[in-house]
């Protein structure tokens, strides 16, 4: 992540627009460069690495934030304690020779103390805060490319500019159910408040509104660092679209970008994936329940009161429409289990069934929490791997 | 939030928003008193489901007696509605107050501290006046208590869970309050009851009215001139004007000439208040401006590390051999060069956390008699009987000087502290030096000129 002053940007018109930086070119030679210094300061103090480098490279802004992301990349070596060991010698004899002959001057206090110790005073001043951050050793980078390097500083313009939104509509269009998904899991991993709606225009692309409580009122930094490290996942994503309201430099503009922006996500494309069961769960049923009702894996938001929602594995219609959303839980989901029973406990909510996996439903807490809630004794249920078409059914028509 | 009420309600607290996504009205936590009395005042009975505490009586288990400006603050603070600031100067027995506000109010009480010396210093205080297991949050631990202390980080990353578990909120150093990142402590509490600490409120930026906004107004201001010989020790300030070096003088007009220039091709005002971000913000972008940056620099630091101060200083170290001496520097750079140059121990930011505790424990018994620190000591660090305060170099910021001074002021019979400055002639530092003199906390000091 870029610092604010790292952060360039113009702003026209109420708008304000990252300065991104080519791929190619000149700026991809002086990447390469700071790159090499890197991977051949193994050894080097951090110190002496920044030294090279204010010698050898340019003062320029895009430099400084190039910088300061491979210095992220940079382990230092953790010291052993020796240092300190001797340093606390050294102070403590220096302390002894200023007490017992106070009149002594610089020249002589040096000389006497040298010989105390046993050692020169150039090589006793040198040691003497050799642990400190900037002495540290390197001893590892993590490898990049130059235009990886680029790519990420380019992500990082716009993350540092998302820590001070207030607000961010990211609108998605051509994302596939598994695409969305993928999405949906990571605003639930990030912890984002957000409601999803879809639009009217062509493709009905789906539109994701971001902004919690705190957003209300003020901008928090740590929903900020949240919302800034979500959005890579966004770039991943074929079409997408992303208007924030951001606050800086006492004024509140307007970010705009889409794919055409050429950004790249540096966080690794897994595969979007839908369950297998989950599908052949919704074929079967699908063909067993022809003309009654209709089930498909869930695609969208369900908001339960206030910050609460829940992102349904299943959704089932019948011929009027109405929808009932299945939600499944395995034996890795008890915290959230527990947290829903609470919630749903509170609002009563009917067009939710809950279904819990039989080895997370046995643990000795859980299974009291189940059995003494009275809105799981109405829509809930038990299941072994992967619910039946058959124990869906049943639990479809409860009021 | 307030449920059960639609968006034709229009309570008279002007942060309920209403949220149209949830239905709900909402208000940050930090305007729950106002939310919960303008409810009661309309007749609104709410279920309060927000609070998650209880009143807890509290008890002196070691009693303290308090002394005049104390029990002053106290009735103020209590008079303002126990929300409000008490500005006192370091040594004057901050965090007794603080004690005896917390017993009175009887309420879980989270106190905010800026560093994890503090943290430890406040732990240990309430553990021995109150006799209560006392939380701590930062610096690794994470034990939450009815009465907890945590550092202004670590709260700032845990309030959304905790803001709901705390009736009082305890800023020590509450003029960090007002940066961004640490304003969501106060807004995530819905402590009705708020207590702010520092020796210095006001800011340059001026916005200790952030301050009054997320804690109360200022309840009550003790004065260093007013509390000299009673409260802390007599002192005097001792202001010495060292000469650069030919060479030094050379460089310092050179670069001093490139920067002013550039101040005044580009008319900067720095009376406005708002010129030292001008200065930032052209040295980036203008001609010239990166080259009138570095000139500052260079100027600046030819002035706070010449040559004639160290040797002054090494003068002041074997005058005051057996006194303990306090050296503060503006940065870390200059901390360290005179703690190698004098084998001398630095306590800055980078020293760490097990070295550091050892280091103040070294300076309390004597062990160590003197400490070099860039900022670490400016406030809130209990060093007790530090006579002796040398300032090499600073910022021209009242709050730093006052907090510098507060370090040495520990009342001790027969103690006279004292202060000294090293000013280097013929620069800036000059100016500096008298501006700051103005203040109030100057009045109170016998002033001697060398």
């Amino acid at each position: 992540m870029l610092t604010k002053e790292l952060l360039k940007f113009s702003i026209r018109s109420g708008r304000i627009r990252p300065a991104f930086v080519p791929e190619e070119g000149d700026i991809l030679e002086r990447a390469r460069g700071l790159i090499d210094l890197f991977r051949q300061a193994e050894g080097q103090s951090l110190g002496e690495l920044e030294e090279l480098l204010d010698e050898t490279c340019g003062t320029g802004d895009v430099e400084a934030g190039l910088r300061k992301l491979l210095l992220d990349r940079c382990g230092a070596e953790e010291d052993d304690g020796s240092v300190m060991e001797r340093r606390w010698q050294a102070l403590a004899a220096a302390q002894a020779l200023r007490l017992g002959e106070p009149g002594l001057d610089e020249a002589s206090f040096r000389g006497r103390l040298a010989a105390t110790l046993g050692r020169g005073f150039v090589e006793l001043k040198e040691d003497l805060y050799a642990d400190l951050p900037a002495c540290r050793r390197i001893k590892g980078f993590r490898e990049l490319s130059a235009v990886s390097l680029l790519q990420r500083y380019n992500c990082a313009q716009v993350q540092g500019l998302l820590l001070r939104a207030r607000s961010v509509h990211v609108r998605l269009a051509q994302a596939s159910l598994a695409e969305r998904r993928e999405l949906f899991r990571q605003l639930k991993f990030h912890r984002l408040i957000a409601e999803v709606t879809r639009d009217e225009g062509e493709g009905r692309a789906l539109v994701v509104e971001l902004g919690g409580p705190l957003s209300l009122f003020d901008s928090a930094a740590t929903y900020g660092m949240r919302l800034a490290n979500f959005f890579p996942h966004v770039l991943n994503l074929p079409r997408w679209e992303v208007e924030a309201e951001v606050h800086i430099k006492n004024k509140t503009v307007t970010l705009k970008l889409d794919q055409k922006s050429g950004l790249k996500s540096h966080y690794r494309h897994q595969t979007p994936f839908v369950p297998d069961e989950l599908l052949a769960f919704v074929e079967a049923f699908n063909t067993r329940q022809a003309g009654v009702w209709q089930a498909s894996p869930g695609t969208e938001f369900v908001h339960l009161g206030r910050e609460s929602y829940c992102f349904p594995d299943i959704t089932i219609r019948d011929q009027k429409k109405r929808k009932i959303h299945i939600e499944l839980f395995h034996r890795w989901h008890a915290g959230t289990l527990r947290g829903r029973i609470q919630t749903l406990e509170k609002i009563g909510f009917s067009e939710l069934r809950l279904g819990v996996s039989k080895n997370l439903a046995k643990t000795a807490e859980l299974k009291m929490l189940l059995e003494e809630s009275a809105w799981f004794a109405r829509f809930g249920f038990i299941f072994s791997e992967f619910p039946t078409p058959k124990l869906i059914f049943g639990v479809l028509d409860r009021e | 939030m307030i449920e059960g009420a639609g968006p034709e309600l229009r309570p008279p607290v002007q942060e309920l928003v209403w949220d149209e996504r949830t239905r709900l009205w909402r208000a940050p936590a930090h305007a729950y008193r106002e939310v919960v009395l303008a409810l009661r005042d309309r007749g609104l009975i709410c279920p309060d489901k927000a609070r998650a505490y209880d009143p807890l009586p509290l008890a002196l288990a070691k009693p303290i007696t308090p002394r005049e400006h104390q029990v002053k603050a106290l009735q103020a603070w209590v008079a303002a509605g126990r929300r409000g600031v008490v500005q006192l100067p370091t040594g004057a027995g901050k965090t007794f107050l603080a004690l005896l506000a917390i017993v009175q109010t009887g309420r879980p009480v989270l106190v905010i501290v800026p560093t994890i010396d503090l943290l430890h210093q406040w732990t240990d205080v309430l553990t021995t006046h109150l006799g209560m297991p006392i939380g701590t949050l930062g610096g690794g631990s994470r034990d939450i208590q009815r009465l907890t202390v945590a550092t202004f980080d670590s709260a700032a990353l845990q309030i959304e869970r905790l803001g709901n578990q705390f009736g009082l909120l305890v800023v020590d150093e509450c003029h960090h309050l007002p940066a961004p990142q640490y304003q969501v402590i106060a807004l995530g509490s819905i402590a009705p009851f708020r207590l702010g600490l520092s020796a210095t409120v006001e800011r340059a930026d001026g916005k200790e009215t952030e301050i009054f906004r997320l804690l109360g107004p200022l309840a009550y201001e003790g004065r260093i001139d007013q509390m000299v010989e009673t409260v802390l020790s007599p002192y005097d300030v001792v202001s010495i004007q060292v000469p650069l070096t030919e060479d030094e003088e050379r460089r310092y007009q050179e670069a001093r000439g490139v920067y002013t220039t550039f101040i005044r091709q580009h008319r900067i005002n720095f009376s406005s208040g708002r010129g030292w971000m001008e200065f930032v913000h052209l040295a980036g972008r203008a001609a010239g401006g990166r080259e009138a940056m570095r000139a500052y620099r260079e100027q600046k630091k030819l002035a706070q590390a010449s040559t004639a101060k160290l040797a002054e200083l090494w003068r002041i170290l074997g005058e005051h051999s057996g006194d303990r001496i306090i050296i503060f520097t503006d940065d870390n750079a200059m901390a360290y060069r005179i703690g190698q140059d004098f084998v001398l121990p630095v306590l800055t930011h980078q020293t760490r956390l097990a070295e550091r505790k050892r280091m103040l424990e070294a300076f309390r018994s004597g062990e160590l008699q003197t400490i070099v620190t860039s900022k670490v000591l400016n406030e809130g660090v209990d060093v007790p009987d530090a006579r002796v305060g040398v300032v090499i170099s600073g910022s021209g910021a009242v709050r730093e000087h006052v907090q510098r001074l507060g370090r040495i002021l520990r009342h001790r019979p027969g103690k006279r502290a004292v202060l000294y400055e090293l000013v280097s002639q013929g620069t800036s530092e000059l100016y500096v030096n008298q501006r700051r003199k103005r203040h109030h906390a100057y009045q109170g000091a016998a002033e001697i000129q060398h």
